[in-house]
C-alpha cells in the first residue's frame, strides 16, 4: 500500500481512509436476509444437489423459470404491499386468440404484465402522497420490493420483447432506485429529481400503454 | 489475520460444499466476505442504500453464477470483480438518471450552487477524490483507501498490473495538485 507514496500522498490517503465516505458498520445480516429471499427466489442459483459444471437452464428457459416464479409470488399475493387500482391484478388475455394469445400466455408476459400494472399503481401513489406533502413511511419498502422484482423480470425474455419494452425495464428500475435513496435520505434535491423524474419521463404513461 | 493462503483454500472448499448443495456454505462465504465487499460500495458511492444494493446483488450475482468461478484464482478475487463490476454499472445509471433530471433543473434555471467560503478538508478531500476520472479514482479508492493490492485491483478491474499503478499514480498526482493547500500544514 506504501509503494512509491510520498510524504503528502500517505497524508492524502489518510485524510481519505477516515474522511472521504467512511462505511458505516456493515449491516451483514440485514442484507443476508434479503439475499436469501433473492436466492430462493431466482431459479438461476446454483440447485441444491447439483455437481459443478452441471448443465443449466439458460435464456428462454431460465427466463420462463423466473417468471413463473414471479407469477407465482403474484398469485399467492406476495407483491400485494402495493395497493392496485382496483382490487386484484386483470390481465386482459382472454379474448386474445392466435399468435397474440399465445404470446401473451407466456408465464413471463403474465408477470410482466402484472408487475407493470403493480409499478403503475404505486408511481400513481408516490404521485399523490408527494403531492399531498404526505411522506409515506412504507413508500421504501414497497420500492425494494418492486425494484427487487423489476431486476428479475428484465432477466426474463420480457426484455427482449423489443427495444421499448426494455427501454421500459430500465427506466422504471432507475425510478425505483431513486424512490428507495429519497426514501432514506429525505433530502429535498432528491425528491425533486423523483418529482421531476415522474413528470417528464412519462413513466406513468407508459406503463399504461405498454403492449403486451 | 489469517493467512491469505489458508483463506484461499478454505473459500475452495466453501465452494466445493455449495456446489454439492450445501446452503450453510453460501452464508459462511457471505461472513468471510460481506464486510470488505460492503466497505468498498460504500467507499465507491458514498450512500449506505446503493451500498446495501450493490453488495447484495454481488453476492447474489456471484452465488448465481458460481459455475463461472473456475478456481483458478482467488474466489475473493473473482468476487471483487463481481462487485466493482456491480457497483460502476450501478452508479452509471444512477448518474444517468440524475444528470438526465439535473439537466432539466439546470435548463429551467433551478440548479445552482454555492460557493462556500475556505471549505474544510473533507469538503476539499470529497471534492477532489470526486473529481477524479471514474478510472483514477476506483483505483485509488482501492488500493490507497481500502488497501488492495494492485494485483487484486488488475484482477477485479481486468486491468494489467502496470495500468493499475499507473492510474494510482495519476491519481495520486491529481490530488497532490487539487489539494497542495493543506500540504504544508500535513509536512510542518
Amino acid at each position: 500500500m506504501n509503494d512509491h507514496k510520498n510524504g503528502i500522498d500517505s497524508r492524502i490517503a489518510e485524510a481519505a481512509q477516515d474522511l472521504y465516505n467512511a462505511p458505516p458498520p456493515t449491516p451483514g445480516k440485514e442484507m443476508w436476509t434479503d439475499i436469501q429471499s433473492r436466492l430462493e427466489s431466482d431459479t438461476d442459483v446454483v440447485p441444491i444437489g447439483s455437481a459443478a459444471g452441471q448443465t443449466r437452464r439458460t435464456g428462454m428457459g431460465r427466463g420462463v423459470g423466473i417468471a413463473a416464479a414471479l407469477a407465482i409470488g403474484l398469485g399467492l399475493g406476495r407483491l400485494s404491499l402495493v395497493p392496485t387500482p382496483a382490487g386484484d391484478s386483470v390481465v386482459e388475455v382472454a379474448d386474445r386468440t392466435g399468435p397474440e394469445a399465445e404470446r401473451s400466455a407466456q408465464p413471463y408476459m403474465l408477470a410482466t404484465r402484472d408487475h407493470l400494472d403493480r409499478a403503475e399503481s404505486f408511481l400513481t401513489t408516490v404521485k399523490t402522497d408527494r403531492a399531498s406533502g404526505w411522506n409515506n413511511p412504507e413508500i421504501g419498502t414497497w420500492a425494494r420490493s418492486l425494484l427487487s422484482r423489476t431486476r428479475l423480470l428484465m432477466a426474463t425474455p420480457a426484455a427482449s420483447e423489443g427495444p421499448e419494452m426494455k427501454a421500459l425495464l430500465e427506466d422504471l428500475e432507475l425510478m425505483l432506485m431513486q424512490i428507495v435513496v429519497t426514501a432514506d435520505t429525505d433530502d429535498p434535491q432528491e425528491s425533486r429529481i423523483v418529482d421531476q423524474g415522474l413528470e417528464e419521463s412519462g413513466l406513468l404513461l407508459r406503463l399504461r400503454s405498454a403492449d403486451l | 489475520m489469517r493467512p491469505l493462503t489458508w483463506i484461499s483454500v478454505n473459500d475452495k472448499q466453501l465452494v466445493d460444499r455449495i456446489r454439492s448443495g450445501d446452503r450453510s456454505a453460501q452464508r459462511a462465504l457471505y461472513d468471510a466476505h460481506v464486510d470488505r465487499v460492503f466497505r468498498l460500495a460504500y467507499r465507491m458511492s458514498g450512500d449506505e442504500t446503493l451500498a446495501r444494493d450493490f453488495t447484495q446483488d454481488a453476492f447474489v450475482r456471484a452465488f448465481s453464477r458460481l459455475d463461472g468461478y473456475r478456481g483458478d484464482a482467488a474466489f475473493s478475487t473473482w468476487l471483487h470483480s463481481v462487485t466493482t463490476s456491480v457497483v460502476l454499472n450501478g452508479l452509471r445509471k444512477v448518474k444517468r438518471l440524475r444528470s438526465r433530471e439535473l439537466g432539466l433543473e439546470a435548463a429551467h434555471g433551478i440548479a445552482h450552487s454555492v460557493p462556500q467560503a475556505e471549505p474544510d478538508l473533507k469538503t476539499r478531500l470529497a471534492a477532489a477524490v470526486k473529481a477524479l476520472p471514474e478510472a483514477y479514482r476506483t483505483v485509488f479508492l482501492m488500493h490507497d483507501v481500502e488497501g488492495y493490492t494492485h494485483r487484486e485491483i488488475a484482477a477485479a478491474l481486468e486491468l494489467k498490473t502496470g495500468t493499475s499503478k499507473a492510474r494510482l499514480s495519476r491519481a495520486r498526482a491529481r490530488l497532490r495538485m487539487d489539494l497542495q493547500e493543506f500540504a504544508e500544514e500535513w509536512v510542518a
